[in-house]
């Protein structure tokens, strides 16, 4: 009866605490969508953001995409070698796999590892060192002057990033399947432009929900933070693996859900 | 005009202001003393609503900010400048720009003239224009302290608040701080609440000092009446004896 109780009262706790957390979550959204609407931008803030979680990431997207790209045509290749004799259907693997999953996926892994523990660090070592509550007795609010500049970097940056990933990617399996697998490019480049834009379309839609979960869920932790460094560090390892985690686990419902609707 | 009423709060089981009643009146410097811990910094928050009481009511200007919307009590913060204990400068920003971000929010139309309001701030608390060019982690302890200071007053709120504005100074620095503090109040009328441990800037910058102890208020009164106070708690404290009703949780050493 007793350990009974006990592990009931746990998962009470944990689904209220679960509820309580989407209920913050909740309102954080709908404040950082009022200041958007609500009050002017701060242009500078908003570009310089950008910077930070877009051209900042061109780096490790970059080498990211095109060793994916580029093992993606080698495994392609010679497990098609194999069976058929011939490297078939490179372009066409390598360009659906990027276009729908890798591209969108891994730009989203990379940037929730890089922009969203950079923003819960940075929100969080904020909050503790009582810079938060600075903002409030100097005349702004902390969602308009912290979350809303990253909020809408990050919606336009990581579709990009992601489109970028693509083409990279795509480049670099044309490298392997023709310097390595002597695919003809014609052939790859015709399998690659055989792809339907939808199923592009299905990618950038990913990237788009993955952003949101990216920069919502690190501004969350960070301006939760509490507990000095330690706190600090707490937090930013949280974003990063609910991040994570809630990309990996959207992309299969994302998926399901944008097939039913036709959409790739 | 700044009051709390019956104010309460705690953090978990640390029941730290237990029924605090407080009145600050305008145009008066109000110093707030207690030991380490007893909820000055707390009661300084509760007051721009930076924390909420668990209960009783505080009021700005006799207007009760508890349980007030997001908008309508940032109206209220407008009005406050607050110079944090630990500085809580933003460490992206330089001097200059912390020392300006109350102004360019507050008081846009000033901006014009931003190079002279810095300078005028920065001189203020005793430090040279070319400091408006570091980042603040460049700056000493006590330079934190004053630039924060510098950042508070900035925007010539009506209330000002300061969380120990002489700690982490030297003996000369702060009896300059001293006098900015008894200025601000002379000349331009602005109510302030300060934070302090240091008794003697007590003394020189209070219209009345109020004790905190064991989550109320202990004593309230102008300087002198406190030191000549009766209470044995007050007297313990403004002279600084390890021995008397207050007891600190310490081991001796053996
Ligand atoms: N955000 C918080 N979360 C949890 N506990 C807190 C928080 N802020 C303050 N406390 C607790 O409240 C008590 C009072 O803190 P406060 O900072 O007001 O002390 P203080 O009187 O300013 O002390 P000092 O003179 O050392 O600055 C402390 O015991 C502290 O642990
Ligand atoms: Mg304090």
């Amino acid at each position: 009866m007793r350990p009974v109780r006990v592990v009931f009262q746990i998962y009470t706790r944990r689904v209220l605490d679960l509820a309580e957390a989407v209920g913050s979550v909740t309102v954080l959204v709908r404040k950082t969508l009022y200041w958007i609407f609500s009050a002017r931008l701060d242009a500078q803030n908003v570009f310089g953001q950008m910077y930070e979680v877009g051209v900042k990431s061109f780096p490790v997207t970059s080498l990211t995409a095109l060793f994916t790209g580029m093992v993606l045509a080698l495994q392609t290749g010679f497990s098609f070698l194999r069976v058929f004799n011939e490297p078939l259907y490179v372009g066409r693997v390598v360009g659906l796999s990027l276009l729908k999953e890798l591209g969108p996926v891994l730009t989203g892994v990379v940037v929730a590892g890089r922009v969203g523990a950079a923003i819960a660090a940075e929100i969080g070592t904020m909050k503790v060192t009582e810079q938060v509550d600075a903002l409030y007795t100097l005349g702004t609010n902390p969602v308009r002057y912290l979350v809303v500049p990253r909020f809408l970097a990050c919606l336009v940056m990581v579709p990009l990033l992601t489109i970028y990933a693509d083409v990279i990617g795509v480049l670099g399996g044309y490298f392997v399947a023709h310097f390595r697998l002597n695919v003809p490019s014609t052939i790859y480049w015709d399998e690659i432009r055989a792809i339907q834009l939808e199923d592009a379309f299905h990618g950038l839609i990913k990237s788009v929900a993955y952003a949101l979960i990216i920069v919502i869920t690190s501004c969350f932790q960070g301006l939760r933070t509490s507990g000095g460094a330690e706190g600090v560090g707490r937090a930013t390892t949280t974003a990063v693996v609910i991040s994570m985690v809630s990309i990996l686990v959207s992309d299969y419902f994302l998926s399901a859900i944008l097939v039913s609707l036709g959409i790739g | 005009m700044i009051r709390l009423e019956g104010v309460h709060k705690a953090f978990g089981p640390n029941r730290v202001l237990r029924g605090l009643d407080l009145e600050i009146q305008e145009g008066e410097t109000l110093t707030i003393i207690g030991g380490s811990g007893t909820g000055k910094s707390v009661t300084l928050k509760i007051m721009v609503g930076l924390l909420t009481p668990d209960q009783g009511r505080v009021f700005v200007d006799n207007e009760e900010i508890t349980g007030m919307e997001e908008d309508a009590l940032a109206l209220v913060q407008r009005k406050f400048g607050f110079l944090f204990q630990g500085g809580a400068l933003f460490d992206s920003l330089t001097v200059a720009e912390n020392v300006l971000f109350g102004v360019r929010n507050l008081k846009p139309e000033e901006l014009g003239r931003s190079d002279e309001i810095v300078e005028r701030c920065l001189g203020l608390v005793g430090l040279k224009p070319e400091v408006a060019a570091l980042k603040p982690a460049e700056l000493s302890g006590g330079m934190k302290k004053r630039v924060g200071l510098a950042r508070a007053i900035a925007h010539q709120p009506e209330y000002i608040l300061y969380d120990e504005p002489t700690t982490g100074l030297d003996p000369i620095m702060s009896d300059v701080i001293n006098d900015l503090i008894v200025n601000i109040r002379e000349k331009l009328k602005i109510t302030s609440i300060a934070v302090t441990h240091d008794m003697k800037s007590a003394y020189k910058i209070s219209n009345r000092i109020a004790m905190i102890y064991e989550g109320r208020l202990a004593a309230v009164g102008t300087p002198s009446e406190i030191q000549r106070s009766e209470n044995p708690v007050v007297h313990q404290f403004i002279t600084g004896s390890s021995q008397g009703p207050i007891q600190m949780p310490v081991r001796s050493y053996t």
